[in-house]
């Protein structure tokens, strides 16, 4: 540790609540002072944040259209499959994008078969672990699997965790990402509250994986005269499979 | 190339750091005489404000106020614990391999980043966009300790070449237009002069897929802190932040003490009104939530994660209960887009890395209100900021109480006896009815015929010096109130 000692730094903000404190007493209680109160508590009020969304909370398929008209407004290109189709589908859109080599996350659903599926339709795939050159100059598309989705926001949540390389769906031009239907959560709020059917990385907050993201739409700048632009330095185009 | 944040100058003084006192009313007259500046950051500001009443409304319809509200309350409670909840974050992140230090003023925050840096060899270090680090400075600290230090959001990036400085807390080039972006990249980076945005970008991007490769250091700002994980959560557009925390071997994040947040529940509510009320997007695209560096069983990111926690004035603001709110600020930047007066004044003009009215309120509160006398002047308190703000800070109230802690002089003895006369005028109704045939009489008069007085008498003709007085009608209110028959109480 540098800088100041910890004990120190804390305690000035100590003496810092406690003189306004003081001043508060004094002023006749200021606007800003309400409530100060060392033991007092907060909630949320989750009733407040749920009431206004637009879907009934739970029901599978609602939260699924949700999701998906959510994904899209944020210009992500969103479709639906069963297992069966993954693969044509996967090979259509790298084949209408001009993809010829993928990184495929390590991860049960984009397996061996995949893979040679993908070889047979003329796509090359990078090799695991992530090889840097490779990853930065030739590969154009990374595929990966999300945890969860939050379909309020039309987020797709990928994690660091279980082998998913953090470049992979940051640095090649293309993310197909595959969302199994079955994780979509209603809101920002599902995330950190652990449901049943649902195992949300922020659930449990002594588990975390060292980084996890909400990917709300592809790269995108409005910095020069306001103009919007696409793909600055992530993925200018995401493409989100709902896995049902 | 030269660090960001670099004082540009206006009228002689650096624009960001001015030495010695402060008066916003001088910058905001140089500035108010540039007609582009003008147009570009009052159509920017109007077209933001707007996507966020809209993104607001159209997700909570009527409550978007209870959620502001209670946004503010869980702030305002976590404040006025706020040791308890750092406590609580610190241990957290320590848990998960975070190295916390302490940092109580800007030149101690700079030296810890700098010995990081040192201790680790850094010689590149690619840095995503953070309003504390522009507040300490951090920057010509790097450079002077030999690491080339490159700021990768687009904006940032545009300053750093152009050696400009950040105007806005969200959108920090708002007052520059392309020409001078194509001007600054074929200049400094040797690029092909194009005004095209989307080329513009594309040279940017690929200059800085380059240096994120080779960089050994990342810094990034902060969010919010999440006390119950010791997580930072970074909210970004470009995924340049991504790359800042992912791709060096080191990833140093300064934050502000006032960021921290109880847990992942409080989250959710500040994720959903942050990005609405800056850009009018439900999210930011990216939102990382950052916790340690790289476990064991990762493949990559980070091998050290540290967090400066920085101080450099805002115990100075919780130690007065009355400004206490201001610390429960978001940095959406909301109430900078629904000013009237930042939109005339521009950026600049607060001499401040914070802007608009929450940087009238809080610069002077860090830095020494004797050095900012002027800026809590910056506002008509018409309340736009108050409305907009996603944590209902009451930034009208503030102002108002900064000026009477100003009293910066007594008024004239014309301005003290006009100010008595007028206030027994108002008090009494006969008064005021005599007073009110007088003035238009008088007015009448002056204006000799017209609708309007153009140029008003000796020490009233300021007034008029940029608008005509428009006069009353012939007969009072109380006249046409009569007439219609309307009642008295």
């Amino acid at each position: 540790m540098k800088g100041t000692d910890r004990m120190i730094f804390i305690e000035r903000i100590q003496a810092a609540l406690a003189e306004g404190a003081r001043g508060a007493d004094g002023a006749d209680g200021a606007d800003g002072a309400d409530g100060a109160d060392s033991t007092s508590t907060h909630r949320v009020d989750h009733q407040l944040i749920r009431r206004s969304a637009p879907s009934i909370p739970g029901q599978y398929p609602t939260l699924m259209s949700l999701f998906m008209q959510r994904a899209t407004a944020v210009g992500m290109g969103v479709r639906s499959c069963g297992p069966a189709q993954l693969s044509s589908i996967i090979v259509s859109i790298l084949q209408s994008a001009g993809c010829g080599r993928v990184q495929l996350s390590e991860h049960p659903l984009l397996d061996e078969k995949l893979a040679s599926t993908l070889v047979d339709a003329g796509v090359q795939c990078a090799a695991n672990p992530v090889d840097l050159d490779d990853l930065y100059q030739r590969v154009s598309c990374g595929i990966t699997v999300a945890q969860t989705a939050v379909a309020r926001t039309g987020s797709v949540v990928v994690t660091s965790s279980g082998g998913e390389s953090r470049l992979t769906s940051l640095v090649p031009p293309l993310h197909l990402v595959i969302v199994p239907a079955s994780s979509i959560v209603e809101d920002l709020l599902d995330l950190a509250i652990s449901g049943e059917a649902v195992a949300s990385p922020l659930s449990r907050p002594a588990e975390l994986p060292s980084c996890v993201t909400l990917v709300t739409g592809p790269s995108k700048t409005a910095d020069i005269e306001g103009v919007l632009i696409t793909g600055v330095h992530g993925p200018g185009v995401v493409e989100v499979i709902v896995l049902e | 190339m030269k660090p960001s944040g670099t004082p540009i100058s206006v009228d002689g003084e650096p624009v960001l750091f001015p030495g010695g006192v402060h008066d916003i009313r001088g910058r905001a007259s140089h500035f108010l005489k540039d007609r582009s500046l003008q147009r570009a950051v009052t159509e920017a500001t109007t077209l933001k404000d707007q996507a966020r009443r809209d993104a607001l409304r159209d997700e909570f319809g009527d409550d978007v106020d209870l959620l502001r509200e209670s946004a503010g309350k869980i702030k305002q409670h976590t404040i006025e614990n706020l040791d308890r909840y750092l406590e609580q974050w610190v241990d957290a992140a320590e848990a998960a391999g975070t190295r916390v230090h302490f940092a109580v003023d800007s030149e101690e925050a700079n030296r810890i980043v700098v010995e990081i840096a040192t201790d680790v060899g850094a010689r590149l270090c690619v840095k995503s966009k953070s309003m504390v680090t522009e507040e300490v400075h951090l920057l010509p600290q790097l450079e002077a300790a030999g690491v080339e230090t490159v700021e990768t959001d687009l904006g940032e990036f545009i300053i750093q070449v152009d050696e400009d400085a950040p105007s806005h807390i969200v959108m920090p080039m708002i007052h520059k237009d392309r020409t001078s972006v194509a001007r600054a990249f074929e200049r400094e980076l040797g690029a092909e002069y194009t005004e095209d945005p989307e080329r513009l970008t594309r040279i940017a991007r690929e200059h800085l897929r380059e240096k994120y490769r080779q960089a050994d250091l990342g810094i990034s700002g902060g969010n919010f802190l999440v006390a119950e994980s010791g997580s930072v959560v970074i909210c970004t557009n470009e995924g340049n932040g991504r790359f800042c925390t992912s791709a060096p071997d080191v990833h140093v994040a300064v934050v502000g003490i006032e960021k921290v947040i109880p847990g992942f529940d409080d989250l959710s509510l500040f994720l959903h009104l942050l990005a609405r009320s800056g850009t009018g997007q439900p999210l930011t695209c990216y939102t990382q939530i950052l916790t340690g560096p790289r476990q064991q069983d990762e493949v990559d990111g980070p091998t050290q994660m540290h967090v400066v926690l920085v101080d450099a004035g805002r115990t100075r603001i919780l130690a007065k209960p009355e400004f206490r709110e201001a610390l429960n600020c978001i940095r959406c930047g909301a109430c900078l887009n629904a000013c009237p007066v930042y939109r005339k004044a521009t950026g600049h003009a607060y001499g401040s890395v914070y802007s608009g009215p929450i940087g009238a309120v809080i610069s002077p509160l860090m830095q020494g209100i004797e050095r900012n006398p002027t800026l809590p002047e910056a506002s008509s308190l018409c309340g736009a900021c108050h409305e907009a703000c996603p944590v209902n800070i009451d930034l009208p109230r503030m102002l108002v109480e900064l000026r009477k802690q100003t009293r910066r002089r007594r008024g004239t003895l014309a301005e003290r006896i006009g100010l008595k006369v007028l206030g027994w005028t108002f008090s009494s109704a006969r008064l005021y009815r005599i007073a009110a045939a007088l003035m238009s009489f008088v007015l009448r008069s002056l204006a000799g015929g017209g609708d309007r007085l153009k140029q008003a008498p000796g020490p009233f003709g300021g007034w008029t010096d940029s608008r005509d007085l428009l006069l009353p009608d012939r007969r009072s209110f109380r006249q046409r109130w009569r007439a219609r028959g309307g009642g008295t109480r």
